[in-house]
């Protein structure tokens, strides 16, 4: 059974169809790619997979569940986490708060627990602490635990983000454009940084990437998108072969 | 000392509708300019159920904050699906909405007349007392999941709702708290006066509310607690200029936002861990246990945390 599902999903605004009949299968422990030119919907896809817009039609199914309907926190909490393009962290709470948010999700105090600070209340919180600090440990950010976000450089920001939807414990991990406005330096070492992570934690990966390079090295498989339609599909040495991609990405050539 | 005892037990009632916008407004990052309905809700239940009913005073304050968080629901649901100033400008005329009708309310709330013979129970001590179980509350709410969670769609929404926290819910709770909060404050201040009117649960009294959170800086309870202090002793300190004292408040405010927009403390929270700091740095007490603090707490973090303590 596949991790994740779409079938022939569709998103139109108003007269623009965003994302046309797109179909996608993850299987568990997949790392899959998903490029294109600018505004061919990549971000649309992620989206709709995780909420944020309703399908026009077709279905998402996770773990075999339709999860059609369902809000964006609600996804979130049964295992897709994601990261957004342009960051999105927390950015007046620490490093560690960031990621404490995401992973007090399986608190089970209560409201009066909390406001009494119960012994149960302190376990937890306590646990929550412990967790979101060993991860941050995981992801090089160990050092950084008590530094605001918004005071961390560049690259640690986006790890950052990645950790923190890593504190969800996903079973399918979305990253939106990760290197994005990264030299290529710097995009390959957090390619490195991604590979180790689907490694070690065992999850399944979509990403986002505007570069084609970047992901040519880590994905198994790629998807291309080009307005809205799935133009190919397979491993990268596929893609970078296919007449296609290139004229999407590159225009055609005049006869 | 009856004029001491006076103010200060003004600055509890104060303290309390505060506290509870500090949270919606300084926490969660929603505005409002109708938290003073959410007081008069609190003060006219609380007058009608000890007053007219003759239950214990302990009954009207639970009241008053029950009926102030039911009335925060009954707006909240519809409102706030509105974002950023929208949801300002609705609670502002659920504000005087609310005024309105208990300027109309004939005999149920005495009209525009007020609502006399409300016994008197606030005493200064009962005051404080109440005063500092809100403190504590609030201090504990904001340091669990809760507190992280309001600071979390203060910070972003778009970005909560994706680590799986429901946005709405929590803005709905974050509400309904600091109406109760605000409720408690009327219930203390009607069986303080003994005399309710609708006029004395205006717009200003709302503004001054919200200002009160953003002098202290938002996103400080520590903040709001000193702001508050500070902007009801200053109108009573220059009230010899009694024409004057306006002037002064709305001086202390421009020049807050002029001098330090992030209000007077940021988001600067006092701890016990930092009381316990500065105690452990006195020579006499050097080897005093420094234990770094919780969440945010530890070695490296300096001043300006969010939410913890």
């Amino acid at each position: 059974m596949p991790v994740l599902e779409l079938s022939k999903v569709t998103k139109r605004f108003g007269g623009l169809t965003a994302v046309s009949e797109f179909d996608l299968r993850l299987e568990e422990g997949e790392l899959v790619g998903l490029i294109g030119p600018n505004g061919a919907g990549k971000t649309t896809v992620f989206n709709l997979i995780t909420g944020m817009y309703a399908p026009t039609s077709g279905t998402i199914r996770f773990l075999g569940e339709d999860i059609h309907g369902k809000k964006p926190h609600q996804i979130a909490r049964r295992g897709i986490a994601r990261t957004f393009q342009n960051l999105r962290l927390f950015r007046n709470l620490t490093a560690l708060e960031n990621v404490a948010v995401a992973r007090q999700m399986e608190c089970r105090y209560s409201f009066v627990e909390a406001a009494l600070r119960t012994g149960r209340f302190r376990a937890e919180e306590k646990r929550v602490r412990e967790e979101s600090l060993e991860l941050l440990h995981l992801v090089g950010l160990g050092g950084k635990a008590y530094e605001k976000a918004r005071n961390l450089p560049y690259g640690y920001q986006r790890k950052l983000e990645i950790a923190r939807a890593l504190a969800l414990r996903p079973e399918v991990l979305l990253l939106d454009e990760p290197a994005a406005g990264m030299n290529p330096e710097e995009s390959l070492s957090l390619m490195e940084f991604i590979q180790d992570i689907q490694e070690r934690f065992g999850v399944t990966i979509f990403l986002i990437e505007h570069h084609m390079e970047v992901v040519m090295g880590i994905c198994s498989r790629i998807l291309v998108l080009n307005f809205g339609c799935t133009i190919a599909e397979g491993t990268p040495e596929e893609i970078q072969a296919n007449p296609e991609v290139i004229k999407a990405y590159l225009g055609e050539v005049q006869e | 000392m009856a004029y001491y005892q006076g103010v200060l037990t003004i600055i509890c009632v104060n303290l309390m509708c505060v506290m509870g916008v500090s949270l919606l407004t300084g926490f969660t990052g929603i505005f409002s300019f109708g938290h003073a309905a959410y007081m008069a809700i609190g003060a006219y239940t609380s007058a009608i159920v000890v007053g007219r009913l003759g239950m214990p005073f302990v009954i009207g304050l639970i009241a008053a904050a029950a009926a102030a968080a039911l009335a925060s629901f009954v707006i909240g649901y519809p409102t706030l699906k509105l974002v950023g100033d929208y949801f300002a400008i609705a609670a502002l005329g659920f504000g005087e909405a609310t005024r309105l009708i208990l300027d109309n309310g004939g005999d149920i709330t005495g009209g525009a007349r007020g609502f006399v013979g409300v016994p008197k129970h606030t005493t200064l001590s009962i005051a404080l007392l109440i005063v500092a179980l809100g403190v504590v509350l609030m201090r504990n709410i904001l340091n669990s999941r809760f507190g992280r969670s309001f600071v979390a769609i203060r910070e972003d929404r778009l970005a909560a709702e994706a680590m799986g926290i429901d946005t709405s819910r929590f803005r709905m709770m974050a509400l309904a708290i600091s109406a109760a909060y605000a409720g408690v404050g009327g219930s203390m201040f009607a069986h303080y006066l003994t005399y309710l009117q609708p006029v004395m649960f205006d717009l200003n009294k709302s503004t001054e509310m919200a200002a009160t959170v953003v002098f202290g800086g938002l996103g400080s309870l520590t903040g709001s607690v000193v702001a508050c202090v500070l902007l009801t002793t200053i109108p009573e300190v220059f009230r010899p200029f009694y024409l004057w004292r306006m002037v002064f408040y709305g001086l202390a405010l421009v020049s807050t936002i002029v001098l330090r927009p992030q209000g007077l403390l940021g988001t600067y929270e006092l701890t016990f861990e930092r009381l316990k700091k500065v105690v452990s740095a006195c020579p006499l007490k050097a080897r005093f246990d420094r234990r770094g603090g919780g969440l945010t707490g530890g070695p490296e973090s300096g001043g300006g945390r969010s939410c913890r303590y």
